[in-house]
């Protein structure tokens, strides 16, 4: 009893840290699974971060819609110009698949498209695995289900859901993941590799041997679409390095072409759309 | 009760803060441990028990906007609680260079044991975010320094007013 009293908050700190090594210990073979304490804590602190974002992009829009207009009007003419270019690229694009296919299955097809992709916002980042996941504001309710490809708004690939964390959040597994492999060829339209993350914001293309001089610096890679994952094209990044070393295989580095700024908006795409890439 | 007001007070602002850093830019999260500035607070004010305690609260809270496993921010931040308040009950750092100084070397301590259980349980390295994370020390006790001078600063012009009255 002393003892206790003279030593109260040393041994408090003792059984603070002990408890929160069984806590750790009890986590760590459950893996990616995340234990009920933590989804307990991710409902409590769920609504309050969409509520503070909501509040945050309301302030942004505010300022941009009232304040911030001295270039609007620049804007505006440059994507009225940009949407004319679109919409003449889309009427190309619509008579040439006209030629292979009729204009009720085009229409079909294009009413679908929007049917298949969601719109999301990043709520939050991991901030132990800063490039390797990320979390996004849709989640089971919205049909976010595992393994669903993820876009940045210009279209280039930013990774997959790794899985639906509540009815309002998912997670996202980043290309810069080192623990994602995934297929894809470069431009040339070989080889075929293997690309991960290297867990620094850029990725890595695997098992191109020593021999094989097709991989050259500035050029692009895209999905093989041969995982079941990602379907085939869509871009990945560009080679930035081709190293040899003391080994069968050279180190290939890929920047990806999307930013980690321009990660506000992301889409989702809801099914696997193999046959629109 | 006025004090787990206060140290709710403290928590909530704590998690509006780290939720705007994140809406603002990633980067920010690594260079500002907001979290680190409500344990170092109330540790100071309160001891090295309640330090410890607020610690393993606060590093719950940041672990559960991250993937990684429960408790790896708990435990640094618990050691770093209960070490803010033990100094603090035996050095004077009201100054606000010695703040600085007592907030600067605790943030890094903090970084380091949660680099060190990182790296132990998950067996790789840790993301440096290029480099931004050892600017982390630099930038909270920046931060704190800042806040807690102004929070002393509204606290005595707050009592002059009421003893004018």
């Amino acid at each position: 009893m002393f003892f206790w009293k003279k030593n109260k908050p040393c041994a408090i700190l003792l059984i603070l840290i002990l408890s929160q090594l069984i806590l750790i210990s009890i986590q760590v073979p459950l893996g990616d699974e995340s234990s009920f304490f933590k989804k307990i804590l991710i409902g409590i602190f769920s609504p309050v971060k969409h509520g503070i974002v909501f509040i945050y992009n309301g302030i942004g829009k505010f300022w941009d819609n009232y304040f911030f207009v001295k270039d609007s009007s620049r804007e505006n003419a440059r994507l009225e110009t940009e949407v004319l270019y679109l919409r003449q690229e889309n009427l190309f694009l619509k008579n040439t698949i006209r030629k292979y296919i009729d204009e009720k299955a085009i229409i079909d097809k294009v009413r679908d498209f929007y049917t298949d992709f969601l719109v999301a916002g990043v709520i939050g980042i991991d901030l132990n695995n800063y490039y390797k996941t990320i979390i996004i504001d849709r989640g089971t309710l919205d049909g976010i289900k595992k393994n669903m490809v993820v876009l940045d708004r210009n279209g280039y690939l930013v990774g997959r859901i790794l899985k639906p964390l509540s009815f309002k959040e998912s997670r996202v597994q980043l290309i810069t993941d080192n623990d994602i492999g995934f297929g894809v060829y470069t431009e040339t339209g070989t080889p075929f590799g293997i690309l991960t993350g290297d867990g620094e914001g850029r990725c890595l293309l695997k098992y191109i041997l020593k021999t094989n001089n097709n991989v050259q610096i500035g050029q692009d890679v895209l999905t093989s679409g041969q995982d079941d994952v990602f379907p085939r094209n869509l871009q990945v990044g560009r080679i930035i390095s081709v190293e040899e070393i003391e080994s069968l295989f050279k180190i290939v580095r890929v920047r990806p072409f999307f930013q980690f700024k321009d990660l506000d908006r992301l889409v989702v795409l809801l099914r696997n759309m193999k046959e629109e890439y | 009760m006025r004090d787990i007001t206060r140290i709710s007070i403290g928590l909530i602002l704590a998690v509006i803060m780290y939720t705007l850093l994140e809406s603002i830019s990633f980067s920010t999260v690594l260079i500002f441990n907001i979290f680190n500035l409500v344990v170092i607070y109330f540790a100071m004010e309160k001891g090295e028990t309640s330090g410890a305690i607020l610690g393993m609260v606060c590093g719950m809270i940041q672990d559960s906007f991250s993937a990684g496993v429960f408790g790896v921010a708990g435990i640094s931040k618990t050691i770093t609680g209960f070490l803010a308040g033990f100094v603090a009950k035996r050095i004077d750092i009201v100054l606000f260079s010695r703040n600085f100084i007592f907030i600067f070397f605790l943030s890094g301590m903090e970084l380091i044991i949660w680099a060190f259980f990182y790296v132990f349980i998950f067996s790789e390295r840790i993301n440096t975010g290029q480099g931004l994370i050892f600017l982390q020390p630099m930038g909270t006790a920046l931060l704190g320094s800042i806040s807690f001078k102004l929070i002393r600063y509204l606290h005595e012009l707050k009592n002059s007013k009421s003893h004018e009255k």
